[in-house]
């Protein structure tokens, strides 16, 4: 309300400025500084479109019915209406830098003086001649160009003062450090362990607290064989864990989506990965490498990442532990039927430990890294109805990429298809090979806001559209805005920095 | 980020309001409600701008030099009433007393006032301090201490909107100061080269010569601008080949972007003032010499009187 009253203020004085004494000024060229328009312009700017143009609306309105005024009235009213909620609509960029929010201010600016001149001319061509637009046009953008700067200081000044909520001004957010950080508290912590017990996500630590490193698991085995389950084999057994089944998402052959090695759907899989994943997922570009999906490499996408460097290593034997509950083992059987080696671990093995019993011994004549110590791919099933979880939302934006339209869905479907979803890179998803044991080290690749080789990078366009290359647009697009208020968008525009 | 649905109503809506009211005024400026808006804003605003420009002409006054304020005081003492501002600059003084000779000169009856706000782009009007509490009426001529202003086009409780004769939808019927030779002059708007107005003789006979001064001619009923009042002079003949009469360039008297006091002449003259208003030509006429007598050295050091008075 403050706001709404300092705006009103704001504009009468600079009516009555402008009237009174800027238009009497003789400056070289003919042409006089529109106060007027250029503090519609920053209110825009500095509140967004809404504001803008109901500012810009009621300004116009005024100088359309102030004294002086023989034009007819709506005219101003229409152009500062426009120009109000055109720099509103570029208001994203005050966010960024106050450089090109001073750009934005320039060229709204001067497209509306020129839309007033073409609107003048049109309506009034008696008083608005051609001759008279090219003599006064271009001195008064460019006197309009020389007070934005101060003015849009102003007015974005008084606004920070005015707002205590940094969210509401995107462009406060330029000059209030504390603002930011005051953004920052309530951005998830975002790490690279699993969700939590209770999530619905099987694996996450007994340890896995918000905001703390996932320990290294020395419990997990991990057998660093091409395609070997990363699996969940190894860790102990943690009370509280869903008794419900868990299902397994298998093969979901989505783009970025981790495909374990189900026999039938492997070089299905496969193909679709390596059609489909090195020309659009960013990670992998960021590489430089091309993601090479044939046999023995069908463990999650994130095999791709660190296969050079074990593709030199000795083969090893590797042991696998399929879990022993409620057939599990069936999918390292097929697998290893089949000479695909990305076999999904058990479930139900990592939540017991296993049955030593049940643990074959699978000899991998695929390309095996030397058995290094490795930490445990974090298996997360998904339980049967569970929600997702804001928490289980950011770490799989983070780490794995599966915050897709496909999660939501089944989500709210409730599951009904069992599929073990296997994570990308970082998501510590389960089967994920044995090349996903070291998501838990590359980690939180997608934090950075550092655009790697192209993805998040800004295009020259994306002054204007806001659109990055992937990056938020990406990430927007494939959480949907069906999430709504829902903290997964909210996240997402948060990190990404989104000013509104 | 994109525009949501709201922005977008929102913005359609204001922009179908705007649309609205410039079609409402353009088809129908008189419309009545159009004018009660007006009129109640042109109030509201009016006593806006009065405020302004009082505080920026405190700005403005507060260096005027008081050497020739106190002789012009003595000479517009008499006049200082008819303004609402008590208080006035030197060049308020300046513009006063010229305003006042020539209104004496032309038989006009004036209400003075001061101009307190400019119009916005390309519109070239002016608001004054007087409205029809003093009397202004719409479509009365005002002018300055050099000439024609323009006429009244707006008219409120204390102020008034005034289109300038510079303006280029203005049209003036002026007669060349010697003969009389009827003609009308178009503003130039605001384009480039000075502000030169363009004469268009009526009567293919005439002929013009550079340096003729044009006056006001009325058409009917002292309507639009009453008669007498000087307009400018012919800089430059313009013959161009297949005009039937003869164009030239006008240099107006008054300086339009440094309009200060004005006057509007509520009540026209009895009798055709014809050219009694315009300034004496510019004759040149035998060099005046001024002799300084020798200062002696020995006295003291006076400042020696200034030219001006």
């Amino acid at each position: 309300m403050r706001k709404v009253l300092l705006a009103a203020l704001a504009i009468a004085v600079a009516l009555v400025a402008q009237l009174t004494v800027l238009n009497g000024l003789r400056l070289p060229g003919g042409g006089v500084p529109d106060l007027i328009l250029v503090l519609v312009a920053s209110i825009g700017m500095a509140s967004g479109p809404v504001p803008g143009m109901l500012a810009g609306f009621l300004a116009g309105l005024c100088v359309d019915l102030a004294p002086p005024a023989s034009q007819l009235v709506g005219q101003y009213a229409l152009v500062f209406c426009l120009a109000g909620w055109a720099a509103g609509r570029l208001s994203f960029v005050a966010a960024r830098s106050a450089v090109r929010a001073m750009i934005a201010m320039m060229v709204v600016v001067a497209a509306a003086e020129a839309l007033a001149a073409a609107v003048g001319a049109v309506l009034e061509p008696a008083q608005v001649s051609l001759a008279s637009i090219r003599q006064v046009l271009p001195s008064t953008v460019l006197y309009d160009v020389a007070i934005t700067p101060f003015v849009l200081y102003l007015v974005i000044m008084a606004s920070k003062l005015l707002a205590p909520a940094p969210e509401v001004l995107p462009a406060s957010a330029l000059l209030s450090p504390a603002a930011r950080s005051g953004r920052r508290q309530h951005q998830p912590r975002l790490r690279r362990a699993a969700a939590r017990t209770a999530d619905g996500w099987v694996g996450g630590g007994p340890r896995s607290v918000l905001g703390g490193r996932p320990p290294a698991r020395q419990t997990t085995r991990l057998r660093p064989a091409d395609g070997v389950a990363g699996s969940a084999s190894g860790l102990v057994h943690r009370p509280g864990l869903p008794a419900s089944p868990v299902h397994l998402r298998l093969s979901t052959r989505r783009r970025r989506d981790g495909i374990i090695g189900g026999a039938a759907l492997g070089t299905a899989g496969a193909a679709g990965l390596g059609s489909r994943s090195p020309a659009r997922h960013p990670g992998l570009r960021a590489r430089g490498r091309t993601f090479r999906p044939h046999h023995g490499e069908l463990g999650g996408s994130a095999s791709g990442q660190i296969s050079r460097a074990y593709r030199s290593r000795p083969r090893e034997s590797v042991p696998i532990n399929f879990g022993a509950h409620r057939g599990d083992g069936s999918v390292g059987t097929t697998l290893a039927r089949n000479g695909l080696v990305s076999a999904g671990g058990s479930a139900t093995g990592s939540r017991t430990g296993g049955i030593p019993g049940a643990v074959p011994k699978v000899d991998f004549r695929v390309r095996a890294p030397a058995t290094t110590r490795r930490q445990a791919a974090t298996p997360r099933f998904r339980r049967k109805n569970s929600l997702l979880r804001p928490s289980a939302v950011a770490f799989s934006v983070v780490g794995g990429g599966v915050l897709e339209k496909s999660t939501f869905a089944a989500a709210r479907r409730g599951g009904p298809t069992p599929r073990l979803r296997l994570g990308r890179r970082g998501s510590g998803m389960l089967g994920g090979s044995s090349r996903a044991g070291t998501s838990l080290r590359s980690g939180t690749a997608r934090v950075r806001k550092e655009p790697r080789f192209g993805y998040g990078r800004k295009s020259w366009l994306s002054f204007l559209v806001q659109r990055r290359v992937g990056g938020r647009w990406l990430a927007t697009r494939r959480a949907g805005r069906r999430s709504g208020s829902g903290s997964g968008s909210a996240m997402i525009r948060r990190r990404t920095g989104g000013a509104r | 980020m994109r525009d949501t649905r709201r922005v977008r109503r929102v913005l359609v809506g204001l922009l179908i309001v705007a649309l609205a009211l410039i079609g409402l005024s353009y088809a129908d400026g008189k419309s009545s409600l159009l004018h009660g808006i007006k009129a109640a804003s042109a109030s509201v605003f009016g006593g806006a701008e009065h405020a302004g420009s009082s505080v920026a002409g405190v700005f403005s006054s507060s260096n005027s030099s008081s050497s020739q304020v106190t002789k012009l005081q003595q000479e517009v003492v008499r006049l200082r009433a008819e303004l609402s501002g008590a208080n006035l600059s030197k060049t308020e003084y300046a513009q006063l007393h010229q305003l006042l000779l020539v209104a004496g000169a032309g038989g006009y009856r004036i209400v003075a006032s001061r101009v307190i706000a400019l119009g916005q782009g390309f519109q070239q009007t002016v608001t004054l301090d007087v409205g029809s509490a003093d009397g202004v009426k719409v479509g009365q001529t005002v002018l300055n201490g050099q000439g024609l202003v323009g006429s009244v086009t707006a008219v409120a409780g204390s102020t008034c909107t005034v289109l300038l004769a510079d303006d280029s939808s203005s049209v003036i019927g002026v007669a060349v100061a010697p003969g009389g030779q009827l003609g009308y002059v178009s503003g130039p708007g605001k384009t480039s080269g000075g502000g030169l107005m363009k004469l268009q003789m009526l009567n293919s006979t005439s002929v013009l010569k550079v340096g003729e001064q044009l006056v006001t001619w009325a058409a009917v009923h002292n309507k639009p601008y009453v008669p007498g009042v000087p307009v400018g002079t012919i800089t430059k003949l313009l013959n161009r080949n297949g005009s039937l009469t003869a164009i030239a360039q006008v240099r107006p008297f008054v300086n339009y972007g440094a309009l200060g006091i004005v006057g509007v002449v509520v009540s026209p003259p009895n009798h055709n003032p014809r050219f009694a208003v315009l300034p004496p030509l510019p004759h040149p006429g035998p060099t005046v010499t001024v002799t300084v007598p020798a200062r002696k050295p020995g006295a003291s050091a006076s400042p020696s009187p200034s030219a001006g008075g």
